[in-house]
């Protein structure tokens, strides 16, 4: 009998766990990674795009709205970037969740900015965000920042876990900033290879590791360089002496070719976000990935 | 007349105050604006010989969309399309969304496009064609259905996404001047009640699969002199799959039955189309549609279409789209260009 409750009691401990854990449905996999970190086996995230996708074009799908209607926070990235996540959050009908909610996670609040425009916006400048250039996850200083503001958000929900997740995030942050150490140490030794990035997504890796950067391949973003303009920026990369290529592994491959056979410049395919190829399945080995890979490309 | 009014207003006070506003960075309780317009190439050529080719001004949209409450929002969607070779301006919609509701329920009241059928509340510059689909033309009309009202949609406490949305609407009846012969046009008019069910459910990690229903019950155009009582029922289907970061099969197709009632006898039509598209990359997106329709009343006739469509997305807000036609019943050929542009905030809504 008393084994009968054992395994009565077994299987009753897990699911009250499971019951009991904050829903969280993250835009990103690399959102829901840190949040996963830092909430522990309080929380149960989930992702609704992964570094397969351009976060710029995610087409909203009934089934996402289930996710957020069923959710007790939302995660993104913000700045206009997760844009699309606005109509699943509206029509989820899910009120903890909406903007200005408790459970409305906006990891953008309390980052740094760069490229934040100023005065008049419009589609002569390409597609420019108006609150500013939003892939700061490309910075792993940032991921510090994000699972500070990850923590603060789910205190605030669970305040009876909030020594559990303040443990959590320092445990995590520890770990990541000695990751970035060391990524620092192996990136240094490229500081004087001049780069290329197709898209002002890599601005944020670029200053974070010191590059050189020769521009974008797109010199307005989200606009294809026309011929005039990618026989300028090979004049430019040849003068720069840029060897390097960083593309997302969904980037169109058309002028990126060209502009390789150009220059004879090398093109690393690179994720910008979590889960972009397999290896790269958290935030931490979104950068190991992405280092390694130039590093290789570079040898 | 007053319309015409509203939109010099607009045009004059609005929209300079939110551009000078924007530029000195200051925080503003302003809406947000923007701009839809439609332009392009119409030519077609029939058995007979008859030629037709003209470039045509479609018309524009000004929308305009705000919170007035946190959980109460208000759009509005003044259009002025081209009809006849003249310009005419109307406000399309006008309603407020009050959201947060008890039991995942919101209400929406005022002017709008009606939640009818697959695409009969999305505007027409974002179809994935350019030409009506034949059903939509003879059983709705030759505008989207656009009715004052109300309308409560709910999101059923199920496991997969089923929304519910039922409305009372009232949308214009045809005034007949004297003299004036009865046109074949159809659109269902006077008091309309209207019920639609969408549902979802995920086939894979990459594709998903929506069924519809829809019903409507009402007047014909007709109805102030005669009796024109309608009834319509739809059902639909849209399967996606997304293949990589931008390409995406796409297969649409949707069906539907009117049964009129007139003095001269009780009419059943029906009518059906289908869309296969492919999004081929980030830019650009090839589809064919067939089209088959009876027009609703005693002098039914039969029409089909089968076209094909090219579109080239320029960015987010500028489109480029061909679409050629051909109708087997009058053997007419029928070319369409068109570009569809925007300026403003634009939205990722769920439709």
């Amino acid at each position: 009998m008393e084994k009968i409750w054992m395994a009565f009691l077994m299987v009753l401990v897990p699911l009250s766990l499971i019951a009991d854990q904050l829903k969280v449905v993250c835009t990103t996999a690399e959102i829901a990674d840190i949040v996963k970190n830092v909430g522990g086996d309080r929380v149960n995230a989930i992702w609704l795009m992964d570094g397969r996708q351009d976060p710029h074009s995610v087409e909203p799908r009934p089934s996402m709205v289930m996710k957020v209607k069923n959710a007790d926070a939302v995660a993104v990235i913000g700045m206009d970037l997760d844009i699309w996540m606005d109509g699943i959050i509206r029509a989820s009908k899910n009120p903890v969740v909406q903007k200005g909610a408790p459970g409305y996670i906006d990891l953008s609040s309390r980052i740094k900015k760069l490229e934040v425009p100023q005065g008049k916006v419009d589609g002569s400048m390409g597609d420019v965000h108006i609150y500013g250039n939003p892939h700061y996850q490309l910075d792993p200083a940032n991921g510090v920042v994000m699972a500070e503001s990850i923590k603060e958000a789910l205190s605030a929900l669970r305040p009876n876990d909030a020594v559990l997740f303040r443990a959590n995030c320092t445990l995590y942050v520890r770990n990541l900033e000695a990751k970035i150490a060391g990524w620092k140490k192996r990136m240094a030794a490229l500081k004087d290879i001049s780069v290329l990035p197709t898209h002002n997504c890599w601005l944020y890796f670029v200053e974070a590791f010191g590059l050189k950067s020769a521009g974008y391949l797109e010199q307005k973003p989200g606009i294809a360089p026309s011929p005039g303009e990618l026989a300028a920026l090979a004049e430019k990369m040849k003068k720069d002496g840029t060897g390097l290529i960083f593309a997302e592994p969904f980037y169109p491959s058309g002028s990126v070719d060209k502009i390789s056979a150009m220059t004879g410049a090398k093109t690393v395919r690179i994720p910008s976000s979590a889960l972009g190829v397999p290896e790269a399945d958290t935030y931490i080995n979104l950068f190991e990935y992405d280092i390694g890979a130039i590093e290789k490309a570079l040898k | 007349m007053k319309i015409k009014y509203i939109f010099i207003a607009l045009i004059l006070f609005v929209l300079p105050s939110a551009a000078s506003f924007a530029q000195e960075k200051t925080a503003t309780a302003l809406p947000d604006i923007s701009f839809i317009g439609e332009a392009g190439l119409n030519s077609s050529i029939n058995a007979a010989g008859d030629r037709d080719a003209s470039f045509s001004f479609d018309g524009f949209e000004i929308n305009a969309m705000g919170y007035m409450h946190p959980d109460v929002r208000a759009d509005f969607v003044a259009g002025a399309h081209s009809h006849d070779g003249s310009i005419e301006f109307e406000v399309e919609e006008a309603y407020a969304t009050f959201s947060n509701l008890p039991f995942s329920t919101s209400i929406k009241a005022g002017r709008k496009l009606m939640d009818f059928g697959r695409i009969n509340h999305i505007h027409s510059h974002e179809w994935l064609f350019l030409s009506s689909p034949l059903i939509y033309a003879d059983f709705i009309g030759e505008h989207s259905l656009i009715g004052d009202g109300a309308s409560i949609d709910a999101l059923l406490p199920l496991s997969f996404f089923v929304n519910v949305q039922a409305g009372i609407w009232r949308a214009a009846a045809h005034e007949h001047e004297e003299g004036e012969e009865h046109d074949h046009a159809f659109s269902p008019s006077g008091d309309l009640y209207n019920l639609r069910l969408w549902s979802s459910f995920e086939t894979g990690e990459s594709s998903e699969l929506e069924l519809g229903l829809s019903g409507l019950k009402g007047h014909g155009l007709h109805y102030l002199e005669h009796t024109d009582r309608i009834e319509i029922a739809g059902t639909d289907l849209t399967w996606k799959l997304w293949l990589s970061a931008y390409s995406r099969l796409m297969l649409m197709a949707e069906a539907m039955y009117l049964e009129r009632q007139v003095p001269s006898g009780t009419f059943g039509s029906w009518g059906a189309y289908a869309y296969l598209g492919y999004k081929i990359d980030k830019q650009w997106e090839a589809a064919v549609k067939y089209d088959w329709s009876e027009t609703p009343g005693p002098e039914r006739s039969k029409s089909s279409a089968i076209s094909i469509i090219d579109s080239y997305y320029m960015t987010e807000s500028l489109k480029l789209r061909a679409e050629y036609s051909y109708c087997p019943e009058t053997e007419t050929h029928t070319g369409l260009l068109k570009v569809i542009y925007g300026i403003g905030p634009h939205t990722h809504p769920l439709q």
